[in-house]
């Protein structure tokens, strides 16, 4: 897999998606763009818009399969991340930083509605399916992969997309899921293989 | 050897398994053609998924943060951003680059977007109530500690400072406080348990609609358009004067509120049934009904002493 999957070190190492540790080598545009939107340059701000929000709309649709779920977080994403704007000290650059409140953003908005069908489910299948996406004709042109993953389960899909799509290693998506190594593996294997079977 | 399990294969792929194990079952995949095609499908996801594109959002989500940040900025953001913003609405829109005016022309060709438009006496009356509600708590609060030194009448010769007094005069003062702070919640109970009839009836209507082919919600669109903005003030101070639960609920109601306003006048089936999916799923009109009912009963009530707040 490692040989396959660009790491989350390389995601991070290219352009946007530099590594925490290069709080030094924010780039100039990068500073600038923040400091505009944080005067109030609507411009500014659209433009930051535009250079991150398909990465990070991308995430929040696979994360929480669906299109208008998508959408509905990249809203609050991008209202989140002006309201915190004023907190971004530029220890990274400012396309880690959302997508690093992307990708909580995403995490929270899975547990809770884990929680809630759980709350509804109880009894319906361990799986726990998710039900299939509202909308199939949204304007977006989807790959059948991408419409498969939309079926998965909310704890396949989210281990599958930041394992397999995002490139995270087992450990940072224990981690981030308050799950063990071996769980995280076990759900990218399971989902891996829902989707064999979605794909036929 | 035996097929290897699928989780075994998983591992293969992974390089996983020991050295003595991997050379075993890659032995078996060259052999084994059901093997072989499990561990092809396996690698044609994992390197399918690591080169998925990323998508575009629709062009009237950008509209939609852009409006939010116009609104909220006025009451909830740093002021120099807030007024930034502020100034944003007015000239801005009149200097328009051609490229934001093709876009807006497109977001208006589409029917996905709007210039915000609110009718006035809507957003007047409800910053009327909430107004008239915070400046009479504010007016409360500073008026409270001032009582006991200036409105307490002049004091007896003699008598040490701040002995004289009060509690004679004191009393009629805060029951007077009291019945004023009654009336204005009261005010705003009827406000909100007001602006959550109508909510309803729009989530009524749309949760009921049937289509088989374009539906028109062009009026419950306008509607959902005009109860956004009160909407929203009567959120924020809900959230200010400690209403989490009416704050909560008006959240939850406001996101089925943009996605309509901002959604086109004609729905398709998928559409409505997307829209009514919404609805359903968040347990929306359920909540506004219930909590509706105990805000109008609250607001029957408050003359009657102070409410306690919905949970």
């Amino acid at each position: 897999m490692k040989g396959i999957l660009p790491s989350f070190d390389l995601l991070q190492a290219t352009g946007a998606w530099a590594s925490p540790s290069k709080a030094a080598r924010v780039s100039r545009p990068d500073a600038e763009l923040v400091a505009r939107c944080r005067a109030g340059d609507g411009d500014a701000f659209e433009e930051l818009y535009r250079l991150h929000s398909p990465r990070i709309y991308s995430l929040a649709c696979r994360m929480s399969g669906s299109p208008q779920e998508g959408e509905d977080l990249l809203q609050e994403i991008f209202l989140q991340a002006y309201r915190k704007l004023d907190g971004f000290r530029g220890d990274a650059a400012v396309g880690t930083w959302l997508y690093r409140m992307a990708l909580h953003h995403c995490l929270d908005f899975v547990r809770s509605r884990q929680a809630r069908m759980k709350a509804v489910t109880v009894g319906l299948g361990e799986d726990g399916w998710n039900e299939p996406a509202a909308v199939r004709d949204t304007p977006v042109a989807r790959l059948d992969l991408e419409r498969a993953v939309e079926q998965l389960p909310d704890g396949y899909r989210a281990a599958f997309v930041l394992h397999d799509v995002e490139g995270l290693d087992h450990k940072q998506i224990a981690e981030m899921l308050g799950v063990s190594e071996g769980t995280s593996r076990s759900q990218v294997f399971k989902a891996r293989l829902k989707l064999r079977t979605l794909l036929r | 050897m035996t097929h290897p399990s699928d989780e075994q294969l998983n591992d293969f792929l992974e390089r996983e398994l020991s050295p003595a194990d991997h050379v075993e079952v890659s032995r078996h995949v060259d052999v084994c053609p059901d093997c072989a095609l499990v561990v092809a499908e396996l690698q044609r996801i994992v390197r399918d998924a690591a080169s998925l594109e990323p998508l575009n959002p629709p062009p009237h989500v950008w509209h939609q943060i852009e409006s939010q940040v116009r609104t909220t900025t006025a009451t909830d953001m740093e002021e120099p951003r807030a007024a930034a913003y502020a100034e944003l609405d007015s000239n801005e829109l009149r200097r328009a680059t051609p490229q934001r005016e093709a876009r807006r022309r497109e977001g208006r060709g589409q029917g996905r977007w709007r210039a915000p438009w609110r009718p006035a006496w809507v957003l007047a009356t409800a910053a009327l109530v909430i107004a008239a509600f915070l400046t009479g708590r504010l007016v409360e609060h500073r008026a409270r500690p001032s009582t006991d030194s200036t409105m307490a009448g002049p004091r007896p010769v003699g008598a040490p400072a701040g002995a004289n007094t009060t509690a004679a005069v004191n009393a009629p003062a805060a029951a007077n406080a009291n019945v004023a702070a009654n009336v204005r919640e009261r005010v705003l109970l009827v406000a909100v348990g007001d602006h959550l009839e109508r909510s309803q009836m729009v989530l009524v209507e749309l949760a009921n609609a049937q289509t088989r082919g374009a539906l028109d919600i062009s009026e419950e669109r306008q509607s959902a358009d005009e109860l956004l903005a009160s909407n929203r003030l009567y959120r924020q101070t809900a959230a200010q004067i400690g209403e989490t639960g009416v704050a909560d609920l008006l959240d939850d109601l406001e996101r089925v509120l943009v996605e309509v306003a901002n959604g086109p006048s004609q729905v398709s089936m998928q559409e409505l049934a997307a829209i009514q999916q919404r609805i359903e799923a968040q347990g929306i009109l359920f909540k506004v009904k219930i909590i509706g009912s105990d805000i109008r009963e609250r607001g029957n009530s408050t003359t009657a002493g102070r409410t306690q707040p919905v949970s």
